[in-house]
């Protein structure tokens, strides 16, 4: 058996604003071999770039308290120093965000702004980490790169900014790339571009990399491994292959008939699942999706469904899965 | 950019007119007769209407003007009527020393208000934080004089530590060369002059500097406060870079563009608003020259005291207005 690049086990992540509590991530456990693609779904406010952000260690420390491991290579990072954290940041994990128009600095020139991850990480001469810059803004496919270097962010598209981005990050060959929402702020005509480029090359650098996405048709095209948020907690995970033949969880199987099909009828309305993510502040007793669960019974309301691990690296966290699982 | 200077310059001659049409109506209209200061209130009338006729005062208001300003573009501002002395050599004279004394002043509030803005920022909430923000809203609020005589009685009068007035002990002047005299004391290695002319020159310019000190601050705080939380500090922290360079490097450049503007128009307001320091100070420049004109209503000094300190401003801000594309790459020289 590979050893996992990343492990994360039990992780908590909460957010001490005021008197509340918000449980962004509430105790999940994901792993990530190298080379391999995970896929983060979930809708909105369900945890996912929090989990991200929280890999990185990139949130607000003053008001937010985390527990459990996040395993990279072994070392846990949240017993990490903010010096072994940054020597990690860019070089070994790197991180696109979802919003291209903002993530760049207006003040710097693009190729500034690679070459500039490249000196941190390595002991190299301005000249050389520009010219790193410039075979990376060619392999991201901007034309005439010599020239776009010199250029600032507010000179390009939103789709050139994302593919700066992807220049930014992979530029010093990291094993993990997390990519958060990449293609959401993008035109849908950019949108597969973008997302063909990350996947290319990743697979070209050998980077494992974590996809964070609400569009499952994006993990179907993608990913070896999912794993389905909810309201911070995992409510289904396992090869993306067999989650999508059988889903368990009353929520993926939601996700999934919210999908429009081709093979629909023409009067067939497409499926929504009602009501909204419960408030992480005042979470309910029991399972987090009773109230939008057309399954739920009593005990749903009750207990909170412990994850069930089944075979073939499945799990589900659900007490009463659909599909037909022997235990 | 160049095409950009030049309009700008151009922008310079109607709000120099008008500037210079403002306080010559004031001048004429509103003050008292400067031959009554002159000759005293019991003139005999031929005396008046000799003097009125010497200083041109006979002609009608709108001759007066255009000989004003004629004389002007030629770089001739008059005579004072009271010294008869040139104005214009009188103000070349008295520049140095307000450009001296507003470069100090500004650049301590610069360096002390990005400095205290910064840290203020990053430990938000703390009571760092708070300290400075009172300091600050206590050097906003502070009269200029009023300081300057609290600093006057517990630096010279209590602890005798520095000099209450002027700008150097007499007979120690150094030989001038830019008559900036931190600069000549150096250039010609006088050391005992640049002492003597930095412990005189160092309590006015932290009074001066104060209001700009805290004002800068202020807007400092504010403008990185705004800046770490954008979207690019948190790619500056992904890429592993150090929180010192994130934020000297990444935030405080996009920080420091709206606060240039102040330092800019707070520079502007320096060199020809020290008229209170300057008094207060005895110091020999342009603001206490411009005070002393108003006193003995010597018109042709207080116009070109004003025309000179208006000049001063429309190009310190045009100045800023460069510098300003130079840190936003986003306005291109439009």
């Amino acid at each position: 058996m590979q050893i996992p690049l990343l492990q994360i086990n039990q992780l908590q992540t909460h957010f001490h604003i005021g008197k509340r509590v918000v449980k962004a991530v509430d105790g999940i456990s994901i792993s990530v071999n190298p080379g391999e693609t995970m896929a983060l779904v979930g809708e909105s406010g369900s945890g996912k770039s929090v989990t991200a952000m929280s890999i990185m260690r990139l949130l607000p420390e003053a008001i937010t308290k985390t527990q459990g491991e996040i395993l990279f290579e072994g070392r846990d990072m949240l017993k990490m120093s903010m010096e072994e954290i940054r020597d990690i940041r860019g070089k070994h994990i790197s991180m696109i965000f979802q919003e291209p128009m903002t993530s760049l600095n207006p003040a710097y020139t693009i190729g500034e702004q690679i070459s500039e991850a490249v000196r941190v990480h390595s002991n190299v001469d301005k000249k050389t980490a520009w010219n790193k810059a410039v075979e990376m803004l060619e392999l991201v496919g901007i034309p005439a790169a010599v020239q776009r270097a010199k250029e600032y962010p507010h000179q390009m598209s939103g789709g050139m900014r994302q593919r700066v981005m992807i220049a930014i990050s992979l530029v010093c060959n990291p094993r993990l790339l997390l990519a958060d929402e990449p293609t959401t702020a993008l035109d849908v005509t950019i949108q597969a571009q973008i997302l063909d480029l990350i996947i290319k090359l990743a697979k070209e650098f050998n980077t494992a990399l974590i996809m964070i996405t609400h569009d499952l048709g994006v993990v179907a095209e993608i990913a070896q491994n999912m794993a389905v948020m909810y309201a911070g907690r995992i409510v289904e995970q396992g090869r993306v292959a067999d989650v999508f033949a059988n889903p368990h969880h009353p929520y993926t199987v939601g996700l999934m008939d919210s999908i429009p099909r081709l093979d629909g009828g023409k009067k067939q309305r497409l499926h929504t699942i009602e009501g909204v993510v419960p408030d992480l502040s005042a979470l309910p007793m029991g399972c987090t999706f009773a109230d939008r669960c057309e399954y739920a019974k009593e005990k749903c309301r009750e207990e909170f469904p412990a994850v069930r691990v089944l075979a073939n690296a499945r799990q589900v966290a659900c007490h009463y899965p659909l599909g037909g699982i022997e235990s | 950019m160049l095409k950009y200077i030049i309009r700008k310059l151009l922008l310079l001659i109607p709000v120099l007119f008008g500037v210079t049409l403002a306080t010559f109506m004031v001048m004429h209209l509103f003050t008292t007769d400067p031959t009554e200061i002159i000759l005293g209130q019991h003139a005999t009338t031929q005396r008046v209407e000799a003097l009125r006729e010497e200083l041109g005062l006979n002609k009608p208001i709108y001759v007066q003007f255009g000989d004003y300003l004629s004389n002007a573009l030629q770089g001739d501002l008059g005579k004072s009527v009271i010294t008869k002395t040139s104005i214009t050599d009188e103000l070349m004279r008295r520049f140095p020393a307000t450009v001296e004394l507003a470069l100090t002043a500004i650049f301590i509030a610069t360096i002390m208000g990005i400095l205290f803005g910064v840290i203020s920022a990053v430990k938000q909430n703390s009571i760092y934080d708070y300290g400075t923000m009172v300091t600050a809203l206590l050097g906003v609020s502070m009269p200029i004089f009023w300081l300057g005589l609290m600093m006057i009685i517990l630096f010279s009068v209590i602890l005798g530590w520095l000099p209450a007035s002027g700008r150097i002990a007499i007979g120690m002047q150094p030989e001038t060369i830019t008559g900036l005299y931190l600069v000549d004391a150096l250039l010609t290695g006088d050391m005992g002059a640049f002492v003597n002319a930095f412990e005189h020159l160092i309590m006015p310019a932290v009074a001066l500097g104060s209001y700009s000190t805290a004002i800068i601050a202020r807007m400092t705080r504010a403008t990185m406060l705004e800046t770490i939380r954008q979207d690019y500090i948190r790619t500056a922290r992904a890429k592993g870079l150090t929180e010192k360079i994130v934020i000297f490097k990444h935030a405080l450049r996009n920080a420091l563009i709206p606060v240039v503007t102040v330092i800019g128009l707070q520079m502007g307001a320096l060199l020809g608003g020290a008229v209170l320091t300057e008094t207060v100070f005895s110091w020999p420049g342009i603001g206490s020259y411009l005070v002393e004109g108003i006193m003995v209503s010597d018109y042709p000094r207080v116009q070109g005291a004003v025309l000179l300190v208006g000049t001063i401003f429309v190009l310190v801000n045009l100045l800023v207005d460069v510098l300003y594309s130079y840190l936003d790459p986003r306005i291109q020289h439009m």
